[in-house]
Order: structure tokens, then C-alpha cells, then sequence
């Protein structure tokens, strides 16, 4: 195996290299044989590729500790689960599970008949197998997951505990899957800006699109289980700490939501076609910057794996993406005569959409490289705490939190005086005022949610109590496609909810307890009963014995602890919570003396929090009904489907 | 391991070949009709 991956790896990169050269040259020369042959050869690469994944893969569960990867993100200790998940743990892992996906992604989407000639799919393939290329000379000269070490340790470094979470080893792979899909609509977007007639219509759009709502579900998997994972193994209450590497995840989910938008309303030639266009290749864009923010560590992050050498290689990579998708917007735009006008009321509603969703990703981009920026002017580089993000990201997210109560509306009817237009306007006055006079953005949320969650009441009465009998039933795809939109819809409000009341309501407290002390928070009482030693495979902890009291009434027991890891002479924070929907009670133990079995614990209500991940899980959930609904329409329309709504 | 870097060597080159040595023969075969 030692041999078999490098050698794989080496091949793999000479095929993406020789696939691009070979679909580029049957471009131009309009000969089929060779777009057969760079088709094939993409497949061949993902083969390669596929048996250095495995090979890596075997390496790590045998403990071949002469390779410096192995010995780097493994132990002998460690749990097979998670010598199965160092695989993505360190920068060459996740480059090669990044480009593993994407190869094959692309085998699927643009390997199999793709119009008669071929050549849509050719560009497409081309233009991500020039970011392919890119991927494995980066792998095979600087972060080779193969490369051997002079000296064979008797054992290796170990995955880092905090690491060793269930949502730590699923949340990399997630965002990885996330990122690789946005190629997709990226390749597709340079193949439709390729065409010599920009109002032609854009053949496989329906492959952009599902593949856009598949990254988009990823990329909010990966989101939310890296927030689930700060939640429950930091330690400090929180999920959110707008750190550059949750950022650089958050800005391409906010574009990707307002291209998922753009795609419902698609039409060659159109505005709507241009933003389709320009969010398919900033998405793309921002997932590439978002690895070369945190690899190069040009901002600081408590996400501390920077590698100047790889992040160069990443910014060379977005330059040159940049210049091919500029040359082909301008040729395109020279070429246009005139956008087509279909700018009714609704399509302007989504503008307004797409234009809040930059804007926002402009400002979290803005914050996140101003410590580099300010180094220019000031030493050392100022660094935005998370009160700026949060300040300044607030008014715009309860207006997009007021549109999703008006916009599903507006977007069908246009502007008409109806109850929506009215409660939408009469909510935004009602939650400025209360922000203002009041200083309470979390009430002012509260009430916007109210009013969104009424709009969404109103679309299930509308479609279902006020029916007329005569009225004929929508297709099934149809009606799965308007469920699967309403149910993303209710996930964003319960998670604006979740967000609104642990952020605004919340309570901590600090105490230092003996056995058989007790403390009041809120309506609990907490009573401290004993510190008890304990150990796993891997550690050894100390453990609290706490009750939980509500009234005389015993209700819980919690058990927070200190876990040692002795290998990294690490120590890590267990909380344990006792979940509710009305909240959260949070326990962190932060120090405990053995001897005296002395305890400082860090106490948490945090309310409604878990609303967040419910209403994540029904996002991703209305996602994949999606997925369903437009994936069974393309094949009931056909492979060479042209969309021209 | 090395039979297996072999066999990995040979479907890759014959995917990649394939098509352009068909494309030669089909491009040879209608060439020998024409004549």
C-alpha cells in the first residue's frame, strides 16, 4: 500500500493533466474522439484516485507510522472510528477527500451524455479539472499524504481530543462534500458562458441545479454540525464565535442560498440568469477562498492549522479562475444584445434577496481580513471581536428574516395590498421599535418570527383549507418541490428563533462548590454530590456528581468532567446538558481538585437553543425532498433537458 | 503490490486510448468506403 497510493496519486495527476489538455484540444479541433478519450480519462483519474484514498485509508487503520501522516493524525491508542476519520484531519487528507469528491462529481454530472457532440460536457470537465490539476500537483509536490519520514516513531502524535467528537469526524467531510459539489454549477456556468449566444438557451441546467441544492445541503450539514460540536465540546455555551474558518463556511452558504433562488426562476438571457451565473462562480470562488483564508493564516483563528505554502497555491488557483470567468463574462457581455426584460415585481423581490445575501457576505468578508488589513496601518493588527459580526450582521438578518415572510408571497403575486404586505410592514415597524426604544433585538426577532411563522401558516391554509374542489391536483413532483421549500422555510424560523432567544435571554454563572453544596439558577437548583475518577480507552477523567432540582422535586442528574489525555498531555472540557425544548440547562466543569474534590463549575440556561439544531435538521430535510422532487423531474423530462422556463 | 500498479497502469491507458484509437479506425474504415 506503501507504493500502490504515491504511484496512484502520481497517475491521477497526469491524467487530470492530460484530460484537460485532450477536452481542450477537442474543442477546438471539434473531434469527438478526443472528448471520448477526456472523458475517459477523468474516469481513469477518479479510479486513481479512488485506490490512493484507499491505500491511504489502509495505512491508517494498520499504523504505518514510517509515513508522516500516519504518525502525524494517529495513535496506537486511538479508537478505529477515528483512525478511519484522520483521514480528512489533516491538510493533505481533506485536499485529497476534496478532490476525490469533486472527480467524481464530475464523473457523474458531465461524463454521461451530454448533448450530441459532447462538447458542453468537455468544457465543463475542463474547467474543473484545470482546478483538479491544481489539487494534485499540490498534493504530489508540497502536501504529499504519502511522503515518508526519515525516522520510524514507535508510535504516532494522535487525532487531537477535542477533536475526538462524533460531529468532528462527520463536520469536515460534510463541508468537503458541500464544497466539491459547487463545482458543478461553477463548470457549468463556464461550459453556458463558453456558448456563442448568451440568450441561447442553457442546456443541463437541472444538473446545476440539483447539484447546487445537493452542496447547498452539505454545506448546511457541515455548518450545523460544526456548530453542534462547538455547543457541546468547548465548553464555553456557545455555537457561533465568528472565527475566520466559520466565516469562510458561512460566506459561501449565503451566496449558494441566493443562487438556489436565482435557479427557481432561471431563464437564458434573463437578470436573473446573470445572477445565476456570477453566484455559481463567486460560491465556487468563496469555498477556494475560504480554504486559503484559514490554510495561509492570514487572519488569526482558534482554528489553528495554517500552512503559508498551501495557501499561496489556493490564491494562485482563485486568481486564475478569476481571469478565465472575467474574460468569458466580458466576451459575453460584448456579444449580448440586451438582457431580456421578464423584470416583474417578483423577480425584483428576488434581486432584493440576492442583493441582501452579498451584501452580507461582503460585510463577513470585510470583518474577517480586516486584523490583515489593519496590519498595514497599525501593530499589532486589530482584530474585530464577534460583537462587530454580530452588530453588524443583525438588521440585516431580520430583514431577510422579513422577507422570507413576504417574499414566497410577493415572488407569485407581486406587489398586491394583501395581509402579508400589510403584517410584513406593520412587523418591521413594530421590531424597529422595539430595537430602538426598547434595546431588544432578540423581542424584535421574537416578533418577525411570529409574523413569518403566521406567513407560513397561510401558505398550508391557502393550499389546502381554501381549495376549491374543482381545482385540479398538482403534479406530485410539484407538490413535493413547494413542501420541500416550505420546510427549508420553517427550519430557517426555528433556527432564527433558536438564535434569538439563547443569544438574548441567556444566563451564566460561576460557582465554586464543595460536596453537598447547592446553587440556584433560574428556576433550578443544582446540587453538588460528589467528584468521581473515571477512564477510557484513551484518557482518563474526573467526573461531577450533580443534581438537578426543580422545586423539592428531584428532575435530573448531570455529570460534567475533566478528561486528561495523557499521549498530548492535553486536557478537555465534557459538559453534560439536560435538553428541553423551553431550553437548555448547560454544565461545563472547568477545575476540580481530587484531594479536596473542590469544583468550579460553569452553569448555562440557555433557552430555545436547541431549536437551532431542529430547525438545521429540517432544513437540510426540506432540501433533500427538493433534490427528490427536481431530480425525478429530469428524468421524466429527459437527459438532454434545455430549461427555458 | 507491484501486479497491482501494473493493472491500475493498464485500465487507465486503455480508457484513455481507447476512444482515440476507435475514433482512428472508424475515421480509416470510412476512408477505405469512400475509396
Amino acid at each position: 500500500m506503501g507504493e500502490l497510493g504515491p504511484f496512484a496519486l502520481r497517475l491521477g495527476l497526469f491524467l487530470s493533466g492530460y484530460a484537460l489538455v485532450i477536452d481542450l484540444l477537442g474543442l477546438w479541433r471539434k473531434r469527438r474522439e478526443l472528448l471520448d478519450s477526456g472523458r475517459n480519462a477523468t474516469v481513469a483519474s477518479l479510479l486513481c484516485l479512488t485506490v490512493a484514498m484507499a491505500s491511504l485509508w489502509v495505512l491508517l487503520v494498520r499504523g504505518e507510522f514510517a509515513v508522516s501522516y500516519v504518525a502525524e493524525h494517529t495513535s496506537r491508542t486511538l479508537p478505529l472510528a477515528y483512525k478511519i476519520t484522520a483521514l480528512w484531519a489533516g491538510a493533505a487528507g481533506s485536499l485529497l477527500l476534496w478532490l476525490w469528491l469533486q472527480t467524481g462529481f464530475v464523473v457523474l454530472a458531465f461524463s454521461r451524455s451530454c448533448g450530441t457532440d459532447g462538447r458542453f460536457g468537455a468544457c465543463a470537465r475542463a474547467a474543473t479539472n484545470l482546478v483538479a490539476l491544481f489539487f494534485s500537483l499540490v498534493l504530489v509536490f508540497d502536501k504529499d499524504p504519502f511522503a515518508v519520514s526519515p525516522t520510524t516513531p514507535a508510535d504516532g502524535v494522535g487525532l487531537n481530543p477535542l477533536l475526538q467528537h462524533p460531529a468532528m469526524a462527520l463536520h469536515p467531510p460534510a463541508l468537503f462534500v458541500g464544497y466539491a459539489a459547487f463545482a458543478i454549477p461553477y463548470a457549468w456556468t463556464i461550459a453556458v458562458l463558453r456558448q456563442a449566444n448568451p440568450s441561447e438557451p442553457a442546456p443541463f441546467f437541472a444538473r446545476a441545479r440539483t447539484w447546487s441544492l445537493v452542496a447547498w445541503a452539505f454545506l448546511t450539514v457541515g455548518i450545523a454540525l460544526g456548530a453542534w460540536w462547538a455547543y457541546e465540546e468547548l465548553g464555553w455555551g456557545g455555537y457561533w464565535a465568528w472565527d475566520p474558518v466559520e466565516n469562510s463556511s458561512l460566506m459561501p452558504w449565503l451566496t449558494a442560498t441566493a443562487l438556489l433562488h436565482c435557479a427557481r426562476t432561471y431563464r437564458a438571457g434573463t437578470r436573473i440568469a446573470t445572477w445565476f451565473l456570477v453566484l455559481a462562480i463567486g460560491t465556487f470562488g468563496l469555498c477556494l477562498f475560504g480554504t486559503f483564508l484559514t490554510r495561509y493564516g492570514l487572519v488569526s483563528s482558534v482554528h489553528a492549522f495554517p500552512d503559508p505554502g498551501l495557501g499561496i497555491l489556493f490564491l494562485v488557483l482563485l486568481i486564475q479562475i478569476g481571469v478565465l470567468a472575467g474574460i468569458l463574462f466580458l466576451r459575453r457581455h460584448l456579444r449580448r444584445e440586451g438582457i431580456a426584460s421578464g423584470q416583474t415585481s417578483g423577480v425584483r423581490v428576488l434581486v432584493w434577496n440576492n442583493w441582501l445575501m452579498v451584501l452580507l457576505t461582503a460585510v463577513i468578508l470585510v470583518g474577517t481580513l480586516f486584523p490583515f488589513f489593519s496590519g498595514f496601518l497599525s501593530d499589532p493588527p486589530i482584530s474585530l471581536k464577534s460583537e462587530y459580526f454580530t452588530k453588524i450582521t443583525s438588521p440585516g438578518g431580520l430583514i431577510l428574516l422579513l422577507l422570507l415572510g413576504a417574499c414566497p408571497h410577493l415572488m407569485r403575486r407581486g406587489f398586491t395590498w394583501g395581509w402579508r404586505t400589510v403584517g410584513a410592514a406593520v412587523t418591521a415597524a413594530a421590531a424597529v421599535s422595539i430595537w430602538v426604544l426598547a434595546g431588544s433585538p432578540a423581542i424584535a426577532y421574537l416578533v418577525t418570527c411570529g409574523f413569518v411563522g403566521l406567513s407560513l401558516v397561510g401558505d398550508f391554509v391557502a393550499r389546502y383549507a381554501r381549495r376549491r374542489p374543482d381545482t385540479a391536483r398538482p403534479p406530485r413532483r410539484t407538490t413535493l418541490r413547494w413542501h420541500g421549500a416550505r420546510v427549508v422555510h420553517i427550519g430557517v424560523l426555528m433556527t432564527f428563533i433558536g438564535i434569538a432567544g439563547s443569544s438574548g435571554f441567556d444566563v451564566e454563572k460561576q460557582a465554586a462548590l464543595k460536596p453537598g453544596e447547592r446553587i440556584q439558577v433560574g428556576k433550578f437548583e443544582l446540587v453538588y454530590n460528589d467528584l468521581k475518577a473515571d477512564h477510557g480507552p484513551n484518557f482518563t477523567a474526573v467526573t461531577a456528581d450533580v443534581s438537578v432540582y426543580r422545586g423539592a422535586r428531584q428532575i435530573d442528574s448531570l455529570a460534567p468532567s475533566i478528561a486528561f489525555y495523557a499521549q498530548s498531555g492535553q486536557r478537555t472540557s465534557e459538559v453534560d446538558i439536560r435538553r428541553t425544548l423551553a431550553g437548555d440547562l448547560y454544565l461545563a466543569l472547568t477545575q476540580a481538585d481530587s484531594t479536596t474534590k473542590l469544583v468550579n463549575l460553569t452553569i448555562y440556561q440557555k433557552p430555545l437553543i436547541d431549536w437551532i439544531w431542529i430547525g438545521n435538521v429540517l432544513m437540510v430535510l426540506g432540501a433533500l425532498l427538493t433534490i427528490v422532487a427536481v431530480t425525478g423531474r429530469n428524468r421524466s423530462v429527459g437527459q438532454t433537458e434545455v430549461v427555458e422556463e | 503490490m507491484m501486479y497491482l500498479k501494473w493493472i491500475l497502469l493498464l485500465v487507465c491507458v486503455a480508457l484513455t486510448l481507447g476512444p482515440l484509437l476507435a475514433g482512428r479506425r472508424d475515421r480509416e474504415s470510412k476512408g477505405g468506403e469512400r475509396s
